[in-house]
């Protein structure tokens, strides 16, 4: 295994919640992500994300162990959530975090102007995947990181790195999903719920799970039904590992191929979750900046256990040691294990 | 509100390409969208998209030349600014093509794939040159009716299958088993995509190579009267493999008054590849249909 280039490579954790982030700097997080509650941040689930005066904790939290806080004000508000916007986007930088992560128009030009000390990112969901529209942002909101869409394949992001004015981070452990982040209604088509706009994907009020008899089925029983506002996302027959109840990772029947069982399949993403462990030695020499991990919906045990797995296997991979990679993190994984993803699978 | 005929969504080849727009130059509408949005192995060579294009202003259609929603490869940004060169108006389907219009200090039509949710990120892009937006479907008219003083043409989605979701990876390869990178372009064999139903037999989705586009098609066209109220100036209809020109007609038959939307969306249901939708305009699930007779009309 060859040493690779770069030797500052940040691994950047979500938290949900106060306690995840301590998790997560304790576990060895170089930065932690978090948002406000309510509809201005992509994970706006019950229960979840930060009050003003937690943020200003973790803040100060992460900063006394060396750790940096990035406050995500990274919905797009549409024109009645755009006053709470500018609020969470006023409220964020009054707490001074390393840096805010954005993807509207409307809030980059909102920081750029109100608040031009505060450093931004430009979130994954702007989906700014080529170096023309990085450039752009870059240009007119000065951006100094962009998070990368989990569209580009290793060779591809290795072209791009070079060509860049701006720090680049990727996708490397949680939930993954080949649609581009941020031009994805595949949620919001069953339920009139946008991610872009409401931040959850889906709704959780939305989902039903319940037994019962296929009403097409070869005499095979029952099965669990997972259902999104009435509409069938899958059907698992007993002790059949299950999928994320996300219409991405439903099962459907390709009719152009026949309307039998047989055709019946996921479509659009298998049921695996993103590691970039197998993979990691290359993936830092594209010279990628920051590495995230997925999750500000997942407890905290899952952002200390991700988190301090990829800080060993960055270390090895940095120090050029060869290092097995071990399968320590299979029960924070989706029914089908793991896979590189994007970074490997594209072209496949 | 004037009918716009949007880029053809599907992988068509040439030969079929070719005859689609010799049908098209015969029909009423004015504006021709050409290109392709989806994916750079589908895109026409630049002659052969130059030769549709003269035939089109032959027959006195304006031209405007659509470009990649999701460009990523250097490749891919060349083959973007050679069209940016050329002296057509161009669609911007990622923030990378309006730079390159800024450069040139060319206006421009600000596509569907932007992700454009409220009036100051439509006047930031109008500073920056845009003269039009193609609003994005899965706004409702109360947010579309938002920021009419901002001096642009506003073309929503009239009739069509919705886009949602773009990939880097290709479902139609996927679905065949074959690789991406040594596809040979099999989403041709599936003119109208290949549609997913749940597994209980309702239609869902659409897979269309690099994008998912909805099984039901979006359609508007009861709802004429509260998209020109919500400042709508254009309609997209988008090509389909048979009957696009007979869309097209009844379209202009409503926008006439010579026909209603309750009779005309009769006739569409007969002609479109699938059921309708429009939940998205009254903010429902984007898969329902709200007719004028239908439940709950906001």
């Amino acid at each position: 295994m060859r040493r690779v280039a770069h030797r500052k490579v940040e691994i950047n954790a979500p938290a949900g919640n106060l306690a995840a982030l301590k998790a997560a700097v304790d576990a060895g997080a170089d930065s932690v992500y978090c948002g406000f509650s309510g509809p201005t941040n992509l994970r706006n689930l019950p229960g979840l994300n930060f009050t003003e005066r937690q943020m200003a904790e973790g803040i100060a939290y992460a900063r006394r162990k060396g750790a940096k806080v990035f406050i995500t004000v990274n919905a797009y508000p549409q024109p009645r959530e755009l006053e709470a916007s500018y609020r969470a986007a006023d409220r964020a930088a009054a707490l001074e975090p390393d840096a805010v992560v954005v993807s509207d128009l409307a809030l980059l030009q909102y920081f750029a102007v109100y608040h031009p000390r505060t450093p931004i990112h430009l979130s994954v969901q702007a989906s700014a995947c080529n170096r023309l529209a990085i450039e752009f942002y870059q240009r007119h909101f000065k951006i100094r990181r962009v998070t990368l869409p989990r569209a580009l394949s290793l060779e591809e992001i290795h072209d791009l790195i070079p060509r860049l004015g701006v720090e680049v981070e990727v996708f490397a452990f949680g939930f993954l999903s080949s649609p581009a982040e941020g031009r994805c209604f595949l949620a919001s088509f069953i339920t009139g719920e946008s991610i872009n706009t409401y931040g959850a994907c889906p709704d959780p009020r939305y989902l039903r799970f319940d037994a019962r008899e296929d009403p097409k089925a070869d005499g095979s029983g029952e099965r669990l039904w997972v259902t999104l506002r009435g509409v069938a996302l899958n059907a698992y027959a007993e002790e059949e590992p299950m999928a994320y109840p996300t219409p991405c990772k439903g099962r459907y029947r390709n009719i152009s191929l026949g309307s039998d069982a047989a055709n019946e399949a996921y479509a659009i993403q298998p049921p695996r979750s993103l590691d970039v462990r197998p993979i990691l030695p290359q993936l830092l020499d594209t010279g990628v900046r920051a590495l995230k991990i997925e999750g500000r919906q997942r407890t905290e045990q899952y952002v200390a256990q991700a988190t301090a797995a990829l800080r060993r296997a960055v270390d090895a991979a940095l120090s050029g040691r060869e290092e097995a990679f071990p399968a320590d993190l299979g029960e924070f994984s989706e029914g089908d294990g793991t896979s590189p993803g994007c970074y490997v699978e594209k072209e496949a | 509100m004037k009918l716009t005929l949007g880029p053809i969504p599907y992988y068509w080849g040439v030969k079929e390409t070719l005859r689609f727009y010799e049908t098209i130059a015969g029909t009423e509408v004015e504006e021709v969208y050409l290109g392709e949005a989806v994916c750079s192995k589908r895109q026409l060579s630049l002659e052969r998209l130059l030769e549709i294009a003269r035939m089109l202003e032959g027959a006195g259609k304006r031209v405007i030349l659509s470009t990649l929603a999701l460009a990523i490869t250097e490749e891919e940004l060349a083959l973007t600014e050679r069209l940016c060169d050329l002296s057509y108006t161009i669609e911007a389907n990622q923030m990378g093509v309006i730079a390159l219009c800024e450069e040139r200090g060319r206006t421009f039509v600000a596509g569907p794939y932007l992700g454009i949710y409220n009036p100051p990120s439509l006047a930031f892009l109008h500073a920056l040159g845009a003269r039009r937006i193609v609003l994005l479907p899965e706004l409702s008219g109360e947010v579309l009716r938002a920021g009419l003083e901002i001096p642009v043409e506003r073309e929503v989605l009239g009739y069509g299958p919705l886009t949602v979701a773009l990939s880097g990876r290709c479902y139609t390869a996927l679905a065949l088993e074959v690789s991406k990178a040594r596809c040979a372009l099999v989403c041709g064999d599936y003119p109208e995509g290949m549609p997913l139903e749940t597994l209980d037999g309702n239609p869902l989705y659409r897979l269309n190579g690099t994008e998912i586009l909805s099984a039901p098609y979006h359609c508007v066209i009861e709802l004429l009267d509260a998209l020109r109220d919500a400042g709508a100036t254009h309609l997209r209809i988008l090509p389909q493999r048979e009957g696009t020109p007979e869309v097209l007609v009844l379209f202009s038959r409503v926008l006439a008054g010579w026909m209603d939307g309750a009779e005309a969306v009769g006739r569409l249901r007969a002609l479109a590849p699938a059921p309708l939708c429009n939940g998205w305009f009254f903010g429902k699930p984007g898969l329902q249909y709200v007719g004028t007779r239908g439940e709950g009309k906001a």
